[in-house]
């Protein structure tokens, strides 16, 4: 997994951005929220979905759950910091390119 | 007080289904259980809540399907009930918020897709057994089609119906050449 990895959702950016801190399916909802100042909204199901292809991929794990609580929350590994900075390098790719270009 | 209407959705209306709820809530009246062609409502606050259904991946009572309805009710959501593999649930309105169960292309699309392909495996099966049914009838040199013909009308019907959600699944397929979300 090098710089050629492809471009990330928006939805999954977020989501590991929200997940550099230990948070559960709701708070990334409100954290995602918050970080693009109520733009984004993701939708539970679509959350599920991104969640548990992340967890196959292993760039997110599961913490061992807490008694007496439903709700499992979720960290970003090693690996999903990787694909995080990658993106951000991509991104300032596309960044620098268009501002350059277009004269900004 | 509960009231008791009798309803005739097809899988591929699910869409008009959900509007129709959506209606009924802002006529006062919210789902409170669901069965076949039966959809029992209870009075509510006009418009407190928004509807919306879904076809699950995994059979009702499967743990993936638990898993999952935990998770959409963890976000504020309630699970109604459910007619076989189609789940309702509502959401109480929340400043003028539209309640969603997929907000990208991608998922969207993988969830219409899902739907096409139940609907295609009843087409086929009911196109198979249709002429299953005809080749009998004509070795059996009877003219007792008529099981084979309803085969085939309703191999046709779902047809129709299949088309009706492949072509918004198209359409989102070509919304994921531009855009990611």
């Amino acid at each position: 997994m090098g710089i050629n990895q492809g471009a990330l959702t928006e939805a999954v950016f977020y989501i590991l951005l929200s997940l550099t801190q230990s948070r559960h399916g709701y708070g990334i909802m409100q954290n995602v929220q918050q970080l693009s100042n109520g733009r984004i909204t993701l939708a539970a199901g679509t959350l599920y979905g991104a969640i548990n292809t992340l967890l196959d991929k292993g760039w997110i794990a599961a913490l061992p759950e807490i008694k007496d609580s439903r709700k499992k929350e979720y960290i970003i590994t090693d690996k999903g910091l990787l694909v995080l900075k990658a993106e951000i390098s991509r991104l300032e790719e596309l960044l620098t390119n268009g501002k350059n270009i277009l004269g900004e | 007080m509960r009231k008791v209407v009798h309803k005739i959705f097809l899988a591929w209306q699910f869409e008009e289904e959900e509007k129709w709820l959506n209606k009924m809530a802002l006529d006062g009246w919210v789902l409170a259980d669901v069965g076949f062609c039966r959809y029992e409502f209870e009075p509510c606050e006009k418009g407190e809540y928004q509807y919306k259904l879904e076809y699950l991946e995994n059979s009702t009572g499967s743990k993936e399907s638990l898993n999952y309805i935990n998770f959409i009710e963890e976000t504020g959501a309630e699970y109604v009930g459910n007619y076989m593999r189609w789940v309702y649930f509502r959401k109480k309105t929340a400043g003028g918020e539209e309640f969603d169960i997929y907000s990208d292309t991608a998922s969207k699309k993988k969830y219409f897709d899902r739907i096409v392909a139940f609907l295609k495996i009843i087409a086929v099966l009911n196109l198979i057994v249709g002429i299953g049914n005809i080749i009998i009838a004509l070795l059996n040199h009877t003219f007792a089609n008529s099981m084979g013909i309803i085969n085939l009308l309703l191999a046709a019907f779902i047809y129709q119906g299949y088309k009706k959600i492949d072509k918004k699944a198209q359409k989102l397929a070509e919304d994921q050449i531009l855009f990611d979300n």
